[in-house]
């Protein structure tokens, strides 16, 4: 066999070739989709870890001298309210999953997250799986995050609605923040629209709700919902809600139907 | 990305998939896992596309992207452990069906075999030199290695398809 054989048979063989199995446009559209969520949440973290270093940084650090009489301690403050709360709460180490339990859990957690998908949704609408990552997140954050994200649609093909899941965990060193610095982020770097609720969820977790009006790439004004369940045991689960480019719908769940699936115990690594 | 750009990112995709696809087969042999590759070079070039927008080169770097993606997925533990020793048998219904029958259709199953046999490298320069047609220079660039390097994997890679294919190389000699 020779150069030129070689050439005309690798030719030939494309020349019959199957038609394209994919779209180019949908895949476009789907990595859009994908990185857009994924810059959104890494953005809202940076901003919180800037925001916990510059109130660490600017909290002054003051010992009374030898002479100065000590003032009596003041009376217990009233627990803050939840988005005041620094989460995770403590300041030991968080228990890493291993890139073994990572990829056991990922497939299990999905799963999970589509029976019960099933159960929440209409039953008319179709669930297909768009994405399912083990990821680590790092780059722009100082700290970073480990665990498993998840990407469904639903509903019919170009009108419905996509919803991302991820459970993480922090990576260690772990940078405490306050809820309320994070909605505060989002504002700037996400919507001014944004508004946000925090509600206690036993002694150390938090529950947050976000809401936002954007406007997408066609025009199209979208409303989005997430839900964070920064859990007691350091470990977080988001949940956000959007809709399709291009189309304005109603959402299929409300913020307390997504808090529910947030808190969901299956979702856990 | 702004929407110029992601316009802009998708007339290259959609100019750009099947020929990379046709890349991705002649390097893998299976059209199903070539559009996978697709898939993920379009996925990695998204995020790439400000930067290499304004190059002269975003095929050439596409088609870089799609190699090393092809070299990732022959590391995973489960493409390691899969070996083909025979082709696969044709079912009676396959026929039937025109959709399994374009599936079927490419490489001849020997080439195809003998191909297989090569190293990813030496397959890689085979299909950037003689399906791409790129000049050595060019397929060094691609490959991220000397010229010299491209010469001698061409070399030994038509050497081994030589081995398979006596007949094809006397019938090339005449």
């Amino acid at each position: 066999m020779d150069e030129q054989m070689l050439a005309r048979e690798f030719t030939a063989a494309v020349r019959a070739e199957p038609p394209l199995g994919f779209d180019p446009d949908e895949v476009v559209t789907r990595v859009a989709r994908r990185r857009h969520r994924r810059r959104t949440i890494l953005l809202a973290c940076a901003g919180v870890v800037v925001a916990a270093a510059a109130a660490a940084v600017a909290t002054p650090v003051t010992r009374p001298a030898a002479d100065v009489p000590v003032q009596p301690a003041a009376p217990p403050r009233p627990a803050p309210a939840a988005g005041e709360r620094w989460w995770p709460p403590g300041t030991g180490q968080i228990p890493q999953p291993t890139d073994a339990r990572l990829s056991a859990r990922a497939p299990r957690i999905a799963e999970h997250l589509e029976e019960v998908l099933r159960k929440m949704l209409p039953p008319t609408d179709p669930i297909r799986r768009d994405s399912l990552t083990t990821a680590h997140f790092g780059g722009i954050m100082p700290a970073s995050q480990r665990g498993v994200s998840i990407i469904e649609h639903a509903g019919p093909e170009d009108t419905g609605y996509s919803l991302t899941v991820e459970v993480f965990v922090p990576t260690n060193p772990v940078k405490r923040f306050q809820p309320r610095q994070l909605c505060a982020e989002l504002k700037v770097q996400i919507s001014p629209s944004t508004t946000c609720r925090y509600a206690a969820v036993g002694t150390g977790g938090i529950l947050m709700t976000s809401e936002e009006d954007t406007t997408d790439r066609e025009g199209t004004l979208q409303h989005g919902i997430t839900v964070t369940d920064y859990r007691a045991d350091g470990s977080y689960v988001l949940v956000s809600l959007g809709g399709t480019v291009g189309v304005s719908a109603p959402l299929p769940l409300t913020a307390e139907e997504l808090a529910t699936l947030a808190r969901d115990p299956g979702l856990t690594l | 990305m702004r929407a110029a750009d992601e316009d802009r990112f998708r007339e290259f995709a959609r100019d750009n998939a099947v020929p990379l696809r046709r890349y991705g087969y002649l390097l893998c042999g299976d059209w199903h896992l070539a559009e996978d590759l697709v898939q993920a070079t379009l996925h990695k070039l998204y995020g790439a596309w400000p930067r290499i927008r304004g190059t002269d080169r975003p095929v050439s770097y596409a088609r870089q992207t799609l190699t090393r993606c092809w070299l990732d997925e022959r590391r995973r533990p489960w493409r390691r452990s899969e070996r083909h020793t025979d082709a696969l048998p044709e079912v009676a219904d396959a026929a039937a069906d025109p959709a399994v029958l374009q599936q079927h259709a490419g490489l001849r199953a020997e080439l195809a075999a003998a191909l297989a046999t090569l190293a990813p490298r030496q397959r890689a320069v085979l299909v950037l030199r003689y399906f791409c047609e790129l000049p050595v220079a060019e397929t060094a660039r691609e490959l991220r290695c000397s010229e010299a390097t491209v010469r001698s994997q061409a070399t030994r890679a038509l050497r081994t398809l030589r081995g398979a294919f006596p007949d094809a190389l006397a019938e090339s000699e005449l």
